[in-house]
């Protein structure tokens, strides 16, 4: 742009053929290249900098530096895993238990968010008053407060409200609550007929979804004895496998419970803060999206005789999602980055064991920075990508 | 407003017919009308409650904890720890600093809602582009009449203002270069602000700030000691200006071809051509998105937190554990709350206001630009 200012000057002042209009074209093509060398000289300029000084200061410090400590043994515990981690597990481990204790609080809460927050952003829109302003009040007061205080404040009413492990709540024997966590009873011991009877009642459902979805497409409805039968078929397929496998049932020992799975009271908080923090901003790009789509459609709807509820579930709604898709897609890439919270209140996502236990003790900090930068940006970079390609297919459905 | 009353209905009419035909649709639904019984009461036992926790049986003015009625809230923690979390660890007969770097930005944005006088938008323009530079002076001090204060010292809401308007301000003209760049004819220029601007807003923001914290030490020259909280600050202008930069550009691409042409016509340059006629029209019209940005980043200053700064959240999550004053979470953080609450809000309804107040002018300011 720079170059076409100073050329359009230029033309306005000599006119002289065809000939002359080439060189000048040329000459602001070089201009353009010479500017874009000059900014990417710069930029290396600074970038060598950076690096001698890195090495510099990483020497000074006799800090190590390379990937090798990735197969090294991490020594320390993280309070909640998903796949089986202990203190002789490795820090690419490590690594990986932070990412999936991420990815998990990200889902859950994605999930849960997007569920409340369609509910009041039909609130906002409802013809009911209180419930209006209530949902109004609601999401005024919420998205006006920072995250980290509904975080901190999740976390006290959460632990406040939870009984020491000496008085945990029992559950019907197979789970305990209490202000460490809440401990399950864990299957354990799996043998090969318990996996078999488990596919028993996932293929079960499989074919009902496809038997009722096919159904769906005909314009008919599933016979009921078949749907009763599918559904109590699965239901005999999962108590047989409930019975078949050994579970692990927590007890308590001298300081806390010992087996079972455990979901620690942080991870609660920290879905219940970004679950509600975010519900209001879905709340209100459903409300926007839902006031884009033109009155005449619902009129039109009311006319052909559809319920309001049918007039919102079958005309207004498909047509406002089509709207809401980037505003959500925004969020939700939001919502990704705010799970790294997590190290305020000692989750072990990604960020608290990886960028925070493990860089502490390996020191290894130019490398950890650009794997746990890596992942991020991986993660929103797929969020775009996910919703342009259902963007992309909302848009061939209105054809 | 003005408009309606003079041309439909009377007010009061109106109001009636709007409730009553409201009122109608609620009661004609049976449901309808069992939500919103349920939803009062949940409202009435909620707001009930409040009151009477907060107001009614709340103490104000006690000396610790075991003096507060333990029915209500004991306001007396905030109030005896007022001017801490005011300003921080800030040195007693220096707080009259701190005060004024509350103040300011407050007082200027009071400049924005008064009606128009002459000279309001210079007051306004170089009050704020000044702010980060004269309040860390003052701040800082070093100078003849105002002694030293390292940056440890600054805390509570002095801090909190500081890290917000500083990295809004400065990120400002960092925004406006990169959407340009973004929008270049040139490849390069517009590859490099395209990656700058994807990486820092695809990382969360405590990533950011553990990595400035971490990585920016690394990067300076070996002899250089930065203070922890400009690291901080310099991590979130960059996050800041990534987010302004797409507002900015989201602005630029509503202006047309022909403003372009006709400024290069009228023999504007690349940079008077910005600033006489592109810019003008482009972050007037995106004044709503950027203050939401600017609401957006002043919760997140909340996050230096994470790397032991102690702004206005982590100094009374700190106080909360005063063995004077056990017990008082609740308190602290609804006092905080408030604050932020209030701050943000009215932002939010500030720029609501600008939206209103532009959309009749625009036409007319857009001749302005045109003749000057």
């Amino acid at each position: 742009m720079l170059t076409t200012a100073a050329s359009l000057k230029d033309e306005s002042r000599r006119t002289d053929g065809a000939g002359a209009v080439a060189r000048r074209q040329a000459r602001r093509r070089r201009a353009a290249l010479l500017q874009q060398l000059l900014l990417l000289g710069a930029l290396a300029a600074v970038g060598a900098v950076i690096v001698r000084n890195t090495v510099v200061n990483l020497q000074a410090r006799g800090l190590a530096s390379g990937f090798d400590f990735l197969w090294q043994e991490a020594g320390f515990n993280v309070g909640f895993t998903l796949i089986a981690a202990d203190a002789t597990s490795t820090y690419g481990r490590i690594f990986l238990v932070g990412l999936l204790n991420s990815l998990l609080v990200a889902a859950v809460a994605m999930v849960a968010a997007t569920m409340l927050g369609f509910l009041i952003g039909l609130a906002r829109v409802s013809q009911n008053i209180p419930a209006r302003l209530l949902s109004k009040g609601y999401v005024e007061l919420v998205r006006n407060l920072p995250l980290l205080l509904h975080l901190l404040l999740w976390q006290g009413v959460i632990l406040r409200s939870l009984p020491t492990v000496k008085q945990a709540h029992e559950l019907g024997g197979v789970a305990f609550l209490s202000n460490r966590g809440l401990y399950l009873a864990a299957p354990v011991g799996w043998s090969t007929a318990s996996l078999v009877f488990l596919g028993g009642a996932g293929a079960t459902l499989c074919i009902g979804l496809l038997l009722a979805r096919r159904a769906h497409r005909r314009q008919e409805l599933l016979p009921p004895a078949h749907a009763v039968g599918m559904i109590l078929l699965a239901a005999a397929f999962i108590v047989i496998t409930v019975a078949s496998v050994d579970w692990d049932v927590p007890v308590l020992g001298s300081f806390d419970y010992r087996g079972g799975v455990k979901i620690m009271p942080e991870l609660a908080a920290l879905v219940a803060a970004l679950t509600l923090y975010n519900a209001a901003f879905v709340a209100e790009i459903v409300r926007a999206g839902i006031q884009s789509v033109s009155p005449g459609q619902r009129q039109a709807a009311t006319a052909l005789g559809l319920s309001a509820r049918l007039t919102m579930r079958l005309i207004i709604v498909p047509q406002a999602v089509r709207v809401m898709v980037p505003p959500m897609a925004n969020q939700y890439a939001h919502l990704i980055k705010a799970s790294a919270l997590a190290t305020v209140v000692g989750f072990p996502d990604l960020v608290n064991v990886f960028m925070g236990t493990a860089l502490n003790q390996t020191g290894r900090a130019v490398e950890i920075v650009v794997m746990t930068a890596a992942v991020y940006l991986t993660l929103t970079a797929s969020v775009g990508l996910v919703t342009g390609w259902y963007d992309r297919r909302m848009k061939l459905v209105e054809r | 407003m003005s408009a309606g009353t003079l041309s439909g209905p009377s007010i009061p009419r109106r109001l009636a017919r709007q409730t009553g035909s409201l009122l109608a649709v609620t009661i004609r639904h049976p449901f309808s009308l069992l939500v919103s019984l349920v939803l009062l009461y949940a409202a009435w036992i909620v707001g009930e409650g409040v009151v009477s926790w907060g107001i009614v049986h709340a103490t104000f003015l006690a000396e610790d904890r075991s003096s507060c009625d333990p029915a209500g809230a004991c306001w007396a923690f905030i109030v005896n720890r007022l001017p801490q979390f005011a300003f921080g660890f800030y040195p007693e007969q220096e707080r009259w600093r701190a005060l004024l770097v509350v103040l300011a930005p407050p007082s200027l944005m009071l400049l924005a809602v008064v009606p128009e006088f002459r000279g309001r938008r210079v007051i306004m323009v170089t009050g704020f582009g000044l702010y980060p530079f004269l309040a860390f002076m003052l701040l800082a001090g070093g100078l003849p009449g105002l002694p030293e204060v390292s940056t440890e010292k600054w805390g509570g809401l002095t801090l909190t203002m500081i890290v917000g308007m500083s990295a809004f301000v400065l990120s400002f003209p960092l925004a406006i270069v990169l959407a340009l760049a973004r929008t270049s004819g040139l490849p390069a220029l517009r590859l490099v602000a395209a990656g700058f601007i994807e990486f820092w807003r695809g990382l969360p923001l405590v990533a950011i700030l553990f990595m400035s914290v971490i990585m920016l030490p690394l990067f300076l020259p070996p002899d250089v000691e930065a203070p922890r909280l400009s690291l901080a600050l310099a991590g979130i202008t960059f996050y800041s200006a990534s987010y302004l930069a797409e507002v900015v550009r989201g602005g630029l691409q509503g202006i047309g071809r022909g403003q372009y042409e006709a400024a290069g016509a009228l023999g504007f340059g690349f940079w008077n051509m910005q600033g006489y006629v592109v810019m003008p029209q482009a972050l007037r019209s995106v004044v709503p998105a950027i203050v939401n940005t600017a609401i957006a980043l002043f919760k997140d200053t909340t996050y230096v937190m994470v790397v032991g700064l102690f702004d206005l959240l982590n100094i009374v999550v700190a106080g909360l554990s005063d063995a004077h004053w056990v017990g008082l979470a609740a308190e602290g953080y609804i006092f905080v709350g408030v604050i932020y609450w209030t701050i943000c809000f009215g932002m939010s309804r500030m720029s609501a206001r600008f939206e209103q107040r532009d959309k009749p002018n625009r036409p007319a300011e857009n001749t302005l630009g045109m003749s000057r």
